[in-house]
């Protein structure tokens, strides 16, 4: 077929009502993590949609019973492969009226997950079925990857993929971009410094070594030394990185309870302990061992001025990596032609303030990778979640074509 | 010392306080829970028996405590002994605690910390220097007075007191506040080594509060975070606050300080704090005052908003114990107090400061001299093979007693 035939033949076999459907059957089976049954009820609706079609699918069991739903139109060689990759897990209702009945209303679908993100991975597996029914032979396989615990923080579905594979030449994550190219975000790492001094009765202070007074004087640094820095190393796609102090406690370790509420308050020793959590948002600019570096020298400084204190510096090792593709990139390039094609202009590629797995594919696999999906972030995990139903076959239309084109195709 | 001292004093028999203090010790009370049922029973006999008449009281429903610990009103009696004179005033108080602190590791005592076990001229147990030793020099006291018949001008009231390690707000405080105690001139019982302490630090605990704004993790700058504002203040006690407080001394006590004791900020690292919590441990040194101190910490935090920019705070008090006790060496009750002790060791002493915590500090702000007295070295208190030594015992339990004879004499 030729590009037109294509685009025509893609055009009709996208059908909006089906796709809608889809999206709704996938908002209206919760997949939140207070779920005792986490995301298997969703997995199965998956697999049961690619099996109806005839499109191999298997569940990939993660971490207790969890599965990843993987479904692959094979393709016979000598082409690109291209995975469409989306979390299938949300966050839970909150405070959200109706979270569960997918209501249609003012040309909007409402509920958990509509569009962070049910509606890109409900267009992504339709994209696949629309390629399957046009019976066209792909050349680079075609994944389909359904993943897990990406909104419960911790992505152990991704992190699967790319310890375990499937892993393709190219990555598309269908997050919710409001169908514009994203073509890098940041990276979030989390830190875990610790202050130990020397508890003694709070009535001869001198006698002890204060761990908050350490503490403090580590954050009074970040925020003259460190914040200042960060503001100046601008990437032009996702801003500066910047620096968050968290979380702190710090009290004398015997009085650990009382911190978590456990206890009444006591207030009559120095503390030993104090801990504090900062979360580092950094650019591709960066890497983690530059920014590790970073912590650990002023960490440094705090322990030659504070001799009888000490600091420990503990990265939490959850890496989630910085991601960013060159806007040249065939894959953008690619994308971006069918998003004209589709909705009639290019779309300017940016940086989002937000991270997703495209940060593991990209920074853990090397796979180059890009975001790209309906909806808007905005309202993502908010009490008024609902996807733009026009996002949704456009939406298909873009992957079917950017599949076809990346992976090639028997004429 | 005179004819009815001597047969006061030969009222008080040896053995006869030696176990009357392993019977007090026998009697567990250690807090939490701080049941003194037992304990003030045990009390209230003693006094009874000799004819001062005594009662047991209860802390009612309005006494609250700074511990939400569940401890039942029921079980906290504090015992209250009247010696009555030929008149009512003025009124000497002893106040000693009956309640103790709990034993953590009762295997690395070489006896029973609950069985008073005596060696070497030693009573051992938990209580026997805080504050038993105390409660039982000062009851033995006043059943000597009742035995030898004495009519003293003015009232003579003995007060084994409990909730003491619990911070007083049921015990001393709260009789305090009901009007059970009015003295005229107050000795504490606690731990000095039997010398005459006759100034103490108060404490305060404060709780500041700092508000900052919440924001998402990944937009710091749309926030204001509560925990780095909480350290930016925290700098600023320790360069600004600290020096100056260690210029602010007293001849028998450590100087004033302030100790940041608690933090807690924030939710989670990926948050923007909106709120951290900062506990202070603040010393009193006399001189200062509760008021002054709220304002020396409210000033800072404004210098500190001044600085910056505006944000809001909260100052709590989640514990006062009083003010700094500070009476004058050249009170009667000083000078009677260090006469008695040279007049019974045949040593001069000079007054110290007592450098833990009492419940005179309750009475400080009252216009009346506070003393503060007892056998035992206050280091052995609250820790394991705590004793006190028989012959300080006696020599307090005299003390006491030659003490209520010459200020009600």
């Amino acid at each position: 077929m030729q590009m037109g035939e294509l685009l025509d033949a893609v055009k009709t076999a996208v059908d909006a009502d089906e796709v809608l459907e889809i999206v709704r059957r996938l908002v209206m089976t919760p997949s939140h993590w207070a779920l005792a049954e986490r995301e298997k009820p969703i997995a199965l609706v998956l697999k049961n949609l690619f099996e109806d079609e005839g499109i191999d699918v298997f569940l990939q069991e993660v971490i207790d019973g969890r599965p990843n739903v993987i479904a692959t139109i094979k393709g016979t060689g000598g082409g690109k492969s291209l995975m469409f990759n989306g979390h299938i897990d949300t966050v839970p209702p909150f405070g959200m009226k109706d979270p569960f009945s997918a209501v249609v209303e003012n040309g909007k679908l409402f509920g958990r997950g509509s569009a962070d993100m049910k509606a890109g991975v409900g267009a992504m597996a339709y994209a696949l079925i629309v390629i399957k029914r046009l019976g066209i032979q792909l050349k680079g396989d075609l994944v389909f990857a359904g993943v897990i615990d990406e909104d419960a923080a911790g992505s152990a579905g991704t992190r699967y993929l790319v310890k375990n594979g499937p892993k393709t030449d190219y990555a598309i994550v269908g997050e919710p971009t409001n169908l514009h190219p994203v073509v890098a975000h940041k990276g979030i790492d989390y830190f875990e410094i610790v202050f130990r001094g020397k508890s003694v009765h709070s009535s001869v202070p001198e006698n002890g070594v204060n761990a908050i007074l350490a503490a403090a004087d580590f954050i009074g640094r970040i925020e003259r030394q460190m914040v200042p820095r960060y503001a100046g190393l601008v990437h032009p796609l996702v801003g500066a990185p910047t620096i968050n102090v968290g979380l702190i406690q710090g009290c004398a370790q015997g009085n650990m309870p009382f911190l978590l509420g456990q206890s009444p308050t006591f207030a009559g020793t120095v503390p030993d302990v104090c801990k504090v959590y900062i979360d580092i948002r950094w650019t591709p600019y960066q890497t983690i061992d530059q920014v590790t570096q970073d912590v650990m020298n002023l960490a440094q400084i705090v322990q030659e001025e504070r001799s009888d204190v000490t600091v420990e510096v503990n990265y939490i090792p959850m890496p989630r990596p910085a991601m960013e593709i060159d806007s040249k990139h065939n894959l953008v390039q690619v994308l971006n032609k069918h998003i004209k094609t589709v909705l009639g202009s290019e779309r300017l590629v940016r940086g989002e303030t937000y991270w997703g797995d495209s940060g593991l594919l990209y920074g853990l696999a090397g796979i180059p990778t890009l975001m790209f999906g309906p909806g808007d972030i905005s309202c993502a995990h908010s009490d008024d979640e609902f996807i733009e139903i026009s996002q949704l076959a456009s939406a298909v239309k873009i992957y079917a074509l950017t599949a076809l084109d990346i992976c090639g195709h028997e004429e | 010392m005179n004819s009815l001292e001597e047969k006061v004093l030969s009222m008080i028999n040896e053995k006869e306080v030696v176990e009357f203090l392993q019977q007090l010790i026998r009697s567990k009370s250690t807090y939490p829970p701080g049941d003194t049922r037992e304990v003030a029973n045990v009390c209230l006999r003693k006094l009874v028996e000799a004819g001062v008449e005594a009662k047991l009281i209860y802390p009612d429903h309005d006494a609250k405590s700074i511990w939400d610990d569940g401890v039942d009103h029921n079980n906290i009696p504090s015992v209250l002994g009247v010696l009555k004179g030929r008149k009512e005033k003025p009124v000497l108080v002893y106040n000693a605690h009956i309640d103790t602190v709990r034993v953590e590791d009762s295997d690395k005592w070489k006896y029973d910390p609950f069985s008073g076990v005596v060696e070497d001229g030693y009573i051992y147990g938990r209580g026997a220097g805080d504050d038993k030793s105390s409660v039982a020099a000062q009851i033995m006291a006043a059943v000597a007075l009742a035995r030898a018949g004495v009519k003293l001008n003015g009232t003579l009231i003995v007060n084994p007191v409990a909730d003491e390690e619990a911070c007083s707000y049921r015990g001393t405080k709260w009789l305090r506040d009901k009007g059970y105690l009015n003295p005229d001139y107050l000795v504490i019982g606690e731990q000095t080594d039997n010398k005459v302490a006759v100034a103490e630090r108060a404490v305060l605990w404060i709780e500041v509060t700092i508000k900052g704004k919440a924001a998402h993790g990944a937009m710091p700058w749309e926030g204001d975070n509560a925990v780095v504002r909480a350290a930016q203040f925290i700098n600023l006690v320790e360069s600004d606050l600290v020096p100056r407080l260690q210029e602010r001394t007293h001849p028998y006590l450590p100087h004033s300080t302030i100790s940041v004791t608690k933090i807690n900020g924030g939710v989670n690292s990926n948050a923007i704090p909106e709120i951290c919590n900062i506990t202070l441990d603040r010393r009193l040194v006399p001189g200062e005052t509760k008021e002054q101190v709220l304002k020396e910490i409210n000033d800072l935090l404004a210098k500190l908003a001044d600085e910056t920019s505006p944000f809001e705070w909260e100052l709590k008090v989640t514990y006062d114990a009083g003010a700094p006790v500070n009476t004058d060496p050249n009170e009667g009750l000083i000078k009677t107090l260090l006469g008695i002790v040279e007049d019974l060791t045949g040593e001069k002493t000079n007054p110290i400061g007592y450098r833990q915590g009492s419940d005179g500090r309750l009475f400080a702000d009252r216009a009346i001299p506070i003393a503060i007295y007892g056998p035992s070295d206050p280091a052995v208190g609250h820790s394991t093979n705590e004793r006190v030594s028989i012959k300080q015992l006696v020599e307090a339990t005299k003390v006491y007693t030659l003490l209520a004879l010459r200020m009600l004499g």
